[in-house]
């Protein structure tokens, strides 16, 4: 009998292909994605929304997944056999990087698709490179090759070029046409490995993503590497030693479907229980008690927040609100962190930290959208690590609680490894806007005589604002980006203060590099001059380094504030600018006896650097 | 069409002609319409008749057709007694059209005539508009409407200052011209009886009067505005969709809106405070709306200031307040 169980499960693992699609954003991995579940019958075609995998509407709209799931696909090959396939899908923004690592590790193929009409982009070598890492068969993919602009052959010399495949080792489809989708398929049970592992190993199942669920709490979707994991067994979390019955395990169909019991090579999800997703950690090893391993996958590690902004409520009275809605917040999302602060300006909010400039976008919108919270957000910055005289080392996430200058001896803030693809005419443009950012040019190489691949280091607080803008308008819309972190380093950083009448607006400070100190407090007072509505009185404008003021702006006192002309067709339209008046004024912030309008707390946003 | 609206007891106390150059009508043209009015509407007997003339158009016979039809109010559009300013303005009229116009109308017999007049253009400084509002004040108009420019988005006049090819004056100066107004028409007995309209005892534009007093008033022609019933209604702008409307006998109505209690509250608010003021009583008694009570803190602020009068159950600007009517407008309504 154990004999016979032993060869089922051989033949099993056999055949099960795990697998994920890796591409720059707008290549078309989620269209491949669903032509994928439609030839395999997954999803009909009637049944397909668009898009399928991407979820959450804010997803959709920004064509970009956040979130990844995964789900399994049985495929009758052209040698008769039924074959497994799970597809699991990856974020696709640097912001999530550790997290598509995650998922990499999860499989052992990945198909590397790049458009035919864009070719390699950042994200394209990015990706590829994460693949690598991980291990991972790569199949390279090229899309869209029905377009009339398609230019295959460079493309796939770029291909060549990157991953030092052979011509016969590239695909060309068209997801959206359907051209070339079964060879794909094919070309997935050739190529990709399955899965290594033993049921009766030390058990071993990886998180590569983790979602919460108002009913049932924490839900993990897990690959397993070795042994069984079945429901209502006493099971452990690695990074936390937290122990739980698993209340559930299924696979990963259209939707979920319970089966009890998941073995090595699986991949599938475990309701642990466990209602905080803060507990159940993308990159955690989950192991079984019955057949406990002694040490967890390798790879995980605690992400942290690289982009922090003070959130504050428009209203007052609505602390209380915000706070709950970050409380669910981060229990989908356990990458958000938050802690209260207090600002003279803003009253009581908090100070948030995110993975990246979209993350927060992301939560900013949520809030705004699914929790219904109007929020004031300050101008977004990195965290810097001041050491102080006596060697006291201090992480400083807000730039208001930078210590005096006096007792400072050094600040050192993040720097990133930036990758820019442009073609060779933007180079020149390119170079120049990094230079201005305090670049440090490392060097270029060439997908192709027309494509070049320029390197920088660049300190992470130059990319936040608008870098990703400039760099798409200096070069018509052509260069691609992507980084990652590399380390702190030392750099002459001063705090700037904005002082209204006399008075500093903790929520307008901000850390700039000295030698662009006067140019940035120029433009901030200009810039604030004109957010700031006349009042009543006059409003002095100062931008100040300790006690040196180095820019000054007058908002001359409100003199005159009325319509000349108010007849019959003028009264309606005439309400309905008082409206708006009234509405404007009750999203002012009083600073003081000033009313300053929420964009002010950006102002550096809209500032044209 | 619309005369099936009104009720028996209404009673027509206006008739205005405005908007484009009415005064372009032949004295047969409009006599015909005066008629129709006339023979359709209930028109008191005593009613205003103002039409609205552009200086370049009408000679002395036509003002006197004009007058024996029964127009008794002239709203002469002169602007300006500078001819940079004309010009600036893109009027056809020069100076002297509007001087002859305004002496031909005295001569036709008009009683009432009132005088349009735009200050804080470009180029105005003190004695500029000081010396426009001299030579209306030997002029002797019974009302005069004196606008500050406004550059209102969507006109060619704002895309030229957005182009930085008009500079506006500073706010400043143009707070400094207004009060220079009200005080120089105040000397010559004009009451400010509204934020821009000044007129001897008596002589108040009861046709203006009665949308700031919230009465009722009907709207003929494209893009016209009607208030009756508690309802706001507003023409197709397009002359051949109105006509085409008309043809067919449908109501040319472009959009209505039917006014919630707050928004009539907030109406008679700023409305009230650009005129004589917010009849409290009245506003409590309709709208259920105590603004004392409501509003005290921001009330006694604007008193303190010297914005704010209360008079006789009324809520009035003050001179120096006239000058904020928008913005404290807003803070209570």
């Amino acid at each position: 009998m154990a004999g016979l169980f032993f060869d089922w499960m051989i033949a099993e693992m056999k055949h099960i292909r795990n697998f994920c699609i890796i591409a720059h954003i707008d290549h078309g991995k989620s269209t491949l994605a669903d032509r994928l579940l439609e030839r395999t019958g997954t999803i009909t075609e009637r049944e397909m929304m668009d898009q399928i995998l991407d979820d959450n509407p804010l997803e959709r709209e920004r064509g970009i997944t956040i979130k990844m799931h995964a789900i399994k696909m049985t495929y009758r090959a052209k040698d008769g056999t039924d074959y497994t396939l799970n597809l699991i899908d990856t974020p696709g923004h640097v912001d999530f990087t550790y997290e598509v690592s995650r998922s990499l590790n999860a499989c052992e193929g990945a198909l590397l698709v790049v458009d035919a009409s864009q070719g390699v982009e950042a994200q394209t070598i990015s990706n590829f490179y994460l693949a690598l890492e991980a291990n991972l068969e790569i199949i390279p993919v090229i899309n869209k090759v029905d377009l009339p602009n398609a230019q295959i052959d460079v493309v796939r010399s770029q291909l060549k070029e990157l991953m030092g495949c052979t011509d016969d080792e590239i695909l060309e489809v068209s997801a959206k046409s359907n051209i070339g989708i079964e060879e794909l398929l094919e070309r997935v049970i050739q190529r990709v490995p399955p899965p290594t592992g033993s049921d009766d190993a030390p058990a071993k199942a990886l998180i590569f993503d983790s979602v919460f669920d108002t009913y049932r709490g924490a839900v993990c979707y897990i690959r397993v590497f070795d042994g069984v994991f079945k429901e209502n067994e006493e099971m452990m979390l690695f990074h936390n030693d937290k122990k739980f019955e698993a209340e559930e395990i299924g696979l990963l169909q259209r939707t979920k479907k319970k089966t009890g019991i998941i073995k090595a090579g699986d991949v599938g999800y475990l309701i642990p229980g466990i209602k905080d997703v803060r507990e159940t950690k993308v990159g955690d090893t989950i192991t079984v008690l019955r057949n406990k391993a002694n040490e967890p996958l390798p790879g995980y590690k605690e992400v942290k927040p690289m982009v922090f902004s003070g959130v504050y409520p428009a209203n007052m009275e609505d602390f209380e609100g915000l706070r709950d809605s970050l409380e669910k917040l981060q229990m989908n999302d356990a990458s958000l962190v938050y802690e209260p602060e207090t600002s003279n300006a803003l009253g009581f909010g908090f100070r948030c930290g995110f993975l990246g400039l979209l993350h927060m976008e992301i939560i900013q919108e949520r809030l705004d959208r699914e929790y219904d919270q109007t929020i004031i957000t300050t101008v977004p910055n990195v965290e810097y690590k001041v050491v102080l005289t006596n060697g006291e080392e201090q992480f400083i996430d807000n730039p208001a609680s930078m210590p005096s200058s006096g007792t400072i001896d050094r600040v050192e803030e993040p720097f990133i490894r930036a990758e820019i693809i442009t073609p060779t005419e933007y180079v020149g443009n390119l170079m120049q806007l990094c230079m201005d950012r305090r670049g440090i040019y490392i060097n270029t190489t060439y997908l192709d005589p027309q494509r070049a691949n320029l390197h920088f280091e660049l300190p992470l607080s130059e990319i936040i604002f608008d870098y990703y803008d400039k760099l798409k308008s200096v070069s018509r819309g052509y260069a691609s980006f992507d980084y990652d972190y590399l380390d702190y380093r030392e750099s002459d950083l001063i705090k700037l203060d904005i002082l209204l009448n006399g008075d500093p607006v903790d929520a307008l400070s901000s850390i700039v590099h000295r030698e662009k100190s006067y140019v940035w407090g120029r433009k901030l007072s200009s810039k604030l001059k004109e957010l700031i509505p006349k009042q009543q009185f006059e409003v002095v404008i100062q931008a100040a380094i300790g006690n040196k003021v180095i820019a000054r702006e007058t908002v001359r006192p409100l003199r005159k504030n009325v319509t000349a002309k108010c007849y019959g067709g003028d009264i309606t339209r005439k309400r309905k600018l008082l409206e708006k008046q009234k509405e404007g004024k009750r999203r002012m912030k009083q600073v003081g006896r000033i009313e300053v309008p929420q964009e002010a707390f950006l102002a550096v946003l809209s500032m044209e650097q | 069409m619309v005369a099936d609206a009104i009720d028996d007891n209404q009673v027509f106390t206006s008739i205005f002609f405005g908007g484009g150059t009415p005064s372009l009508l032949t004295p047969i043209q409009l006599g015909g319409i005066a008629d129709a009015l006339h023979r359709e509407f209930p028109v008191a007997p005593d009613v205003e008749f103002t039409v609205e003339t552009n200086p370049g158009t009408a000679n002395i016979k036509k003002l006197k057709e004009y007058k024996s039809i029964g127009v008794n109010r002239l709203s002469l559009g002169v602007q300006s007694f500078v001819p940079n300013d004309l010009e600036f303005l893109t009027r056809i009229h020069t100076v002297e059209d509007a001087e002859q116009c305004y002496h031909n109308a005295r001569i036709a017999g008009f009683d009432n005539i009132n005088i349009d007049l735009m200050f804080s253009l470009p180029t105005h400084s003190r004695e500029q508009w000081f010396y426009n509002l001299r030579r209306t004040r030997e002029l002797g108009p019974d009302h005069i409407s004196a606008y500050s420019l406004t550059y209102e988005e969507g006109t060619p006049l704002h895309t030229m200052v957005k182009r930085n090819e008009v500079v506006p004056i500073e706010e400043e100066l143009d707070a400094e011209l207004y009060e220079l107004t009200i005080d120089t028409l105040d000397a010559a007995g004009y009451n400010q009886y509204e934020i821009s309209n000044y007129a001897r005892p008596g002589k108040e534009c009861l046709h203006n009067r009665t949308y700031w007093e919230y009465h009722e008033y009907m709207g003929l022609g494209p893009s016209a505005h009607s208030f009756y019933n508690g309802k706001r209604y507003w023409n197709i702008k397009n002359l051949n969709g109105y006509t085409r409307k008309i043809q067919k006998g449908v109501l040319p109505i472009a959009g209505e809106e039917i006014l919630t209690n707050d928004q009539r509250a907030e109406e008679e608010i700023f409305l009230g405070l650009r005129t004589n003021g917010v009849d409290l009583k009245k506003i409590k008694k309709f709208y259920n709306l105590d603004l004392l009570d409501q509003k005290t803190s921001e009330i006694s602020l604007f008193s303190e200031r010297g914005f704010l009068i209360i008079d006789n159950g009324f809520l009035r600007l003050t001179k120096t307040g006239k000058a904020y009517a928008d913005w404290i407008a807003s803070e209570l309504m």
